[in-house]
């Protein structure tokens, strides 16, 4: 036998062993490629043509690939969940229907306990207009009524109406803190927004401020849950008037 | 005594008016949406705790109804629902 032949059998020798270890393994890459993605396919058949790119394009935007293939997996009307998906405010949106909870910023890993307030409040101002409802004092753990002085600056971050009720006297420094500071379930909001609103000069603002009181993540689900604690503020519809209207700013989110 | 019957014709009446805005105002389709999740709910309610259950949903409706700008002819019948409505389900848990 020549160097050569011994040589190119040594190469072959190794080349084989190798192909037998790979036969043997548990796991195929090419399969491993293949489910990766067969899950997709079966429902771009089942849920219609465009399924897998949009699909794709949540992925390639951040929603984990694990938790979706499993949520659909499990799910008895997988249109509905492809629906709910589609509708979502936000990519938190959809980690709550994909009960991806570890990757939504600033919630509790325990179970919900409502700690609102059980009753409204009246106001000091003598006018029914300016008290605190029952349904806006569940939002609180306390409450005070307060009138702002002028130049001082509120907060509020919406996908919506720049001049609603709830505002905070801090700049949120991340989405987490909207989200489990301030207790607002990814499915009213979108986070996309940004409103800022200055006491004029020699006016005040009445406002109910107070402890931010804890609400569930979504409709029906106990844990996790958005645990409050921030301050926020609560400015009554009449105060929300149209001069009012007219001195909120969008700026640049904060993040 | 706040009865069943009396807490679903109110939540029926907050669903009309919902839908007289939505006609006038599509950006408050999804607001109807999340307000008829619990239709069927609202129309099975037999015991206390069904009642804090939606108790509960309606507070959050509340919560999310402040995203929404309601026209001026219905922003303040449907503030008022929402706040009647739950004080009626808040007197029958008492």
């Amino acid at each position: 036998m020549t160097r050569f032949t011994q040589t190119v059998l040594l190469i072959l020798l190794i080349f084989t062993s190798q192909l037998v270890v790979n036969c043997s393994s548990d796991k195929d890459p090419i399969d491993d490629i293949e489910n990766s993605t067969s899950w997709m396919d079966d429902l771009e058949k089942s849920l219609g043509t465009g399924t897998k790119a949009k699909l794709n394009n949540w992925i390639a935007k951040g929603l984990d690939q694990t938790k979706l293939k499993e949520t659909f997996s499990k799910s008895k009307d997988k249109a509905a969940l492809l629906n709910n998906l589609e509708t979502a405010q936000s990519i938190y949106h959809q980690r709550v229907y994909i009960e991806d909870w570890n990757n939504i910023p600033g919630i509790e890993k325990s179970d919900y306990v409502p700690n609102g307030l059980a009753n409204g409040k009246n106001s000091p101002w003598n006018n029914p207009d300016l008290d605190l409802p029952a349904v806006e004092a569940a939002n609180f753990v306390d409450a005070t009524a307060t009138e702002l002085p002028a130049g001082t600056k509120i907060y509020r971050v919406t996908g919506g109406n720049p001049a609603g009720g709830y505002w905070t006297k801090e700049i949120p420094k991340s989405v987490g803190d909207v989200i489990g500071g301030t207790a607002v379930q990814p499915a009213w909001n979108n986070f996309s927004k940004f409103y800022r609103y200055e006491v004029p000069q020699a006016k005040t603002l009445k406002v109910w401020q107070g402890t931010t009181a804890r609400q569930p993540i979504a409709a029906g689900v106990i844990n996790p849950h958005l645990p409050g604690k921030a301050i926020q503020l609560f400015i009554p519809a009449a105060v929300r008037d149209d001069a009012f209207k007219q001195l909120v700013q969008e700026i640049p989110l904060p993040w | 005594m706040v009865t069943i019957e009396y807490i679903k014709a109110h939540y029926l009446q907050l669903l009309t008016l919902l839908k007289q805005e939505v006609s006038l105002n599509q950006s408050a389709q999804p607001f109807l949406d999340y307000v008829l999740l619990y239709e069927n709910k609202f129309s099975g309610t037999s015991t206390t705790a069904d009642v804090q259950q939606l108790r509960e949903f309606l507070r959050g409706a509340n919560r999310f109804a402040d995203e929404f700008s309601f026209s001026d002819r219905h922003g303040s019948q449907i503030r008022a629902l929402i706040k009647s409505l739950y004080h009626l389900l808040d007197t029958a848990i008492s």
